[in-house]
């Protein structure tokens, strides 16, 4: 298990860096390989590749390219993993990653690449460790926020972020076809290494598929089942749902968790379809978007995606709210409706004129389902709540800035019609 | 670029930048920069052998990086850098020590001294030595005059098995078996196995993934020494590096599953809430390759996925690659209870905008057709509505997947899949489209009015078609003509004539053989042509 071939390249193809670990690959081949991903249709091309014995590795992240050549038997997960904690090094590092931060920083990468990896094969791939290996100083661009940085200024703070991606399909009729809801308590901090945080959860906090307990009998928040980062201490979980997290450098995950079986009170967004046939071949479809979550919550970047028959020329629209827009494209067969935000409990409306799109008999078969992307912040469907986050062992006394934070994002938020 | 490379030369032969820590790294950058661009760094080699001397490590690690990498086109310029990096060789600081080793293992002008050095990295104090000593040796080894020296480094590496250092172990173990390639590896000895198998908690993240591909190579002798694994392996599997938890679950099912099923079992289930995170993780590259390590367990353990199908369902943010693997995935995990979800789902991608989902989705529907003929005639109606589009990809992949179908569907929906080849055929364009329409042809032909009509546009524009095309025809007009061939005879006359004049010596030979069998006589024709299916 070894690499020969490290490097990162910008979405279009041009390197950044390029760090060559054994000799048993050639650079020239590095150089088709980028070109083969870049030429394809973003998104279409699996992490994985092979050609004349050389096996190619690639994650995209932040508009960058990471690339593994190795002409070992390899299984992608250790390639893949591998990447992603490089790329997660770099942000621990750098603050954020962009082509601009890897060519200010092309010596910390370069230390990076020779520190992770050692002649090929893996060294180290936490922020931690290698620390103790790195010796140059970050550039960063001036007036940048840069987020989080060991040697920057913000080791005194600790973020923490509550965010659940929701899995759902409705039927036509509005009933729930299909719920999952995804959550992770993410953690990011540079706290000294022997300080401890302890978070504080819902005291009414059930995990169904731990305690086998039926849900129906708790009206509290109601997990199905979570696992743990390593360093987490969990056996107060199950008493006082409290955590106790000895903190890696850098970002992670203290704790992921579905909900599945147990619905939540309240899905954050409704949409009610109707379509008509018109007297020509036209069609008109209304739909009615509802925003179900809290009065005092809002949700950004709204996009309905309403997938339409291949017939369809072109769309009239028309909306209940100004700065909403829709686009139609032809190519992807579907008209996008845009909401830049709208509050808790709110309703709208778009009117769609599908021009032609019943020329075809089977036209059906190709309208929808509606697929909705959105934001919505302050806000979890679980009802999961950080009660306190305390930090313990801290060798000086300081004050230690908490940011704790919570986000509801649709993952595929479906609607059949 | 060449401006470039000047302007670097110049600051480089500034005196004040070797004192200016900022300047310095920045031309580092820059040199950096430029290697990556594949310039000719030769001429600032020259001037960068002093900066060696500059106890700065970060300016070290480029220049040695360089050193490395140009070391063959200027090799005069080694004797330059050769006081500075044996001088490293015994620095206080165990990086510096290892950035010497790497670069003067990895120059040949220094060959003589490399046993010695070797042998002096190996027994270093420091970790970080021995490790870079020990991934050094395959390519020291493959060097011609150097192969003396396999024996004696050989040696030596079999010490390091018993490092204190878990990472010198593992690299010791690898390179080991990479040097051993000629003679099938490494063998692990049965007391080299129990000493490793004693100090399983040494090796934490990645190590252990180097510790159980080896062991993997050898049967464990008894069940004892299986449990004793489980229960030594057993904490990895809550690591938070999915690459450790797969690949320790990997080991032990594959350790398991003959003697011991029931804990593969046991391990598999133990897993599938993790998997089931990864599969709902938004690093999409973890759900391919969790997707690729459950396509690998899926046969053995059908049962615990299966009852996970909603986790194989795609999700609007998906990208296609993971699209196109779930739907794959999905026939696979159909069994008698879940067979109606997977459809619907599969149903809901077959409208989709982009070709390669829309047909991967109808393939896998086909498939569960001939998994569960039970299905059949739900999807194969569906498979007809889908013609009704009128959308040529589509047609084609309905046409090939109904031409694949492996059982006898009932006469109505013969009847209706063959009055839908008639209305949507004229969809149809490609090589592939096109055969399955003649094949299909085969299939049903009931005494249809109609055939004898598209084979006679078809043998028209014969001379235009690919090869395979031209094949399925000459195959198709032959079977129906030993049906019906008072209606066919003059046509496949007409297609003989074509074909022989044609440029493939196969079809001509396929055409030649066709009409001497049927000169031998239908009876003949009949048995060869059909085989056992007619009689």
């Amino acid at each position: 298990m070894y690499f020969s071939i490290l490097s990162i390249s910008t979405t279009k193809g041009d390197p950044l860096i390029t760090e060559k670990y054994q000799n048993d690959v050639k650079e020239e081949c590095l150089k088709s390989f980028i070109h083969k991903i870049v030429t394809s249709k973003p998104g279409c091309m699996p992490p994985v590749m092979e050609k004349n014995g050389v096996y190619c590795y690639f994650i995209h992240r932040d508009k960058l390219l990471y690339i593994a050549l190795t002409t070992a038997v390899t299984s992608t997960v250790v390639a893949v993993e591998l990447l992603d904690r490089f790329h997660h090094i770099l942000k621990d590092f750098c603050g954020g990653v962009s082509e601009h931060v890897v060519k200010k920083n092309l010596v910390l990468v370069h230390e990076i690449m020779t520190g992770m990896l050692n002649g090929g094969y893996i060294q180290a791939t936490d922020t931690e460790k290698l620390k103790a290996m790195i010796y140059s100083e970050v550039q960063l661009k001036k007036n940048a926020d840069v987020g989080l940085h060991y040697r920057g200024c913000r080791q005194n703070e600790i973020f923490l972020d509550v965010v659940e991606r929701l899995v759902v399909l409705f039927d036509p009729k509005g009933n729930l076809k299909r719920f999952q809801l995804n959550g992770a308590l993410q953690m990011k901090t540079f706290l000294p290494s022997q300080a401890s945080v302890k978070i504080g959860l819902n005291e009414d906090l059930i995990v169904t598929k731990e305690l086998n307990k039926a849900a129906a009998y708790n009206t509290g928040v109601c997990l199905d089942s979570c696992t743990f980062h390593e360093n987490v201490k969990k056996e107060d979980f199950y008493t006082n749902h409290s955590l106790l997290v000895q903190p890696p450098q850098g970002e992670f995950c203290v704790m992921n968790y579905t909900v599945d079986a147990s619905l939540p009170p309240v899905f954050p967004f409704r949409l009610v379809s109707v379509i008509q046939e018109s007297a020509t071949s036209d069609l008109d479809v209304i739909l009615k978007l509802k925003a179900e979550m809290p009065g005092n919550t809002e949700a950004l970047n709204i996009k309905v995606h309403l997938p339409v028959p291949s017939r369809t020329t072109s769309v009239m629209q028309q909306f209940s709210m100004k700065d909403n827009t829709a686009n139609f494209s032809e190519t992807e067969r579907t008209v996008t409706w845009n909401i830049k935000k709208l509050p808790g409990s709110a309703e709208i409306v778009a009117k769609f004129k599908l021009i032609d799109a019943r020329q075809n008999k089977a036209y059906a078969l190709q309208l929808g389902p509606i697929a909705v992307e959105f934001e919505v912040s302050n806000f979890v469907c679980s009802g999961l709540r950080i009660n306190f986050l305390k930090v313990v062992n801290l060798a000086t006394a300081q004050t230690i800035q908490r940011w704790v934070r919570y986000v509801t994002l649709a993952d595929s938020y479906m609607f059949l019609i | 670029m060449a401006q470039e490379v000047k302007n670097i030369i110049l600051t480089l032969s500034q005196l004040t930048v070797m004192q200016d820590v900022v300047t310095r790294r920045d031309v580092m950058r820059r040199v950096l920069a430029l290697m990556n661009l594949q310039v000719d760094l030769r001429p600032v080699i020259g001037h960068l052998f002093k900066y060696l001397a500059v106890p700065d490590l970060v300016v070290k690690k480029v220049v040695y990086s360089l050193l490395v990498r140009y070391v063959s086109d200027v090799p005069e310029l080694t004797l330059l850098a050769s006081n500075t990096i044996l001088k490293d060789l015994s620095d206080s600081n165990p990086l510096v020590r290892s950035l010497g080793t790497k670069s003067l293992l990895n120059i040949p002008y220094f060959q003589e001294q490399i046993p010695n050095v070797l042998l002096q990295a190996f027994q270093d104090r420091s970790p970080q030595v021995r490790r870079t000593a020990v991934v050094n040796c395959v390519q020291i080894l493959k060097e011609p005059g150097l192969a003396t020296l396999k024996h004696e480094t050989l040696d030596q590496l079999y010490m390091l098995i018993r490092d204190t250092d878990p990472l010198v172990v593992v690299y010791t173990l690898a390179v080991l078996d990479r040097i051993l390639v000629s003679e099938g590896g490494i063998v692990i000895t049965r007391k080299m196995k129990s000493y490793l198998v004693n100090r399983l908690e040494m090796f934490h993240d990645w190590s252990i993934l180097g510790v159980t591909r080896l062991f993997l190579k050898c049967h464990p002798e008894s069940q004892e020494e299986l449990l004793s694994f489980l229960n030594s392996l057993d904490e990895h599997l809550e690591h938070s590096n999915p690459a450790i938890v797969l690949g320790v679950t990997d080991f032990l099912n594959s350790l398991l599953k003959t003697s011991l099923s029931h804990l593969a079992q046991e391990v598999i289930e133990h897993v599938t809430p993790k998997l089931c995170f990864y599969l709902a993780s938004t690093n999409h590259e973890l759900v391919f390759a969790s997707l690729e390590f459950i396509e690998k367990h899926l046969k053995e353990h059908l049962e615990i996925f299966s009852q996970r199908l909603s986790s194989f369902f795609c999700k609007f943010s998906d990208p296609v690659f993971v699209k196109l693997k779930k739907l794959t995935m999905l026939p696979m995990l159909a069994t008698a209870s879940n067979i109606r979800d997977i459809v619907d789902e599969l149903k809901m991608y077959c409208t989709n905008h982009l070709t390669v989902i829309s047909k991967t989705a109808i393939n896998s529907l086909s498939q569960i057709v001939n998994f569960q003929p039970s299905m059949s005639s739900p999807i194969i109606n569906f498979f007809l509505q889908l013609l009704e589009l009128e959308i040529k990809p589509l047609v084609e992949t309905v046409f090939q997947n109904l031409s694949g179908l492996e059982f006898q569907v009932d006469q109505r929906t013969e009847q209706n899949i063959v009055s839908s080849l008639f209305t949507y055929r004229h969809v149809v364009s490609s090589p592939e489209g096109k055969c399955a329409i003649l094949n299909l042809l085969t299939m049903y032909d009931q005494a249809n009015v109609e055939t004898p009509y598209v084979l006679e546009e078809l043998i028209e524009q014969c001379l235009e078609e690919s090869t395979i095309v031209k094949h399925t025809l000459l195959v198709c007009c032959v079977k129906i003509f030993l049906n019906r061939p008072a209606e066919l005879q003059e046509m496949l006359g007409r297609l003989f004539e074509h074909l022989l004049n044609d440029n493939s010596p196969t079809l001509i030979a396929e055409t030649q053989f066709f009409y001497k069998l049927l000169k031998t006589g239908t009876d003949v024709a009949q048995q060869i042509v059909f085989g056992d299916l007619i009689r």
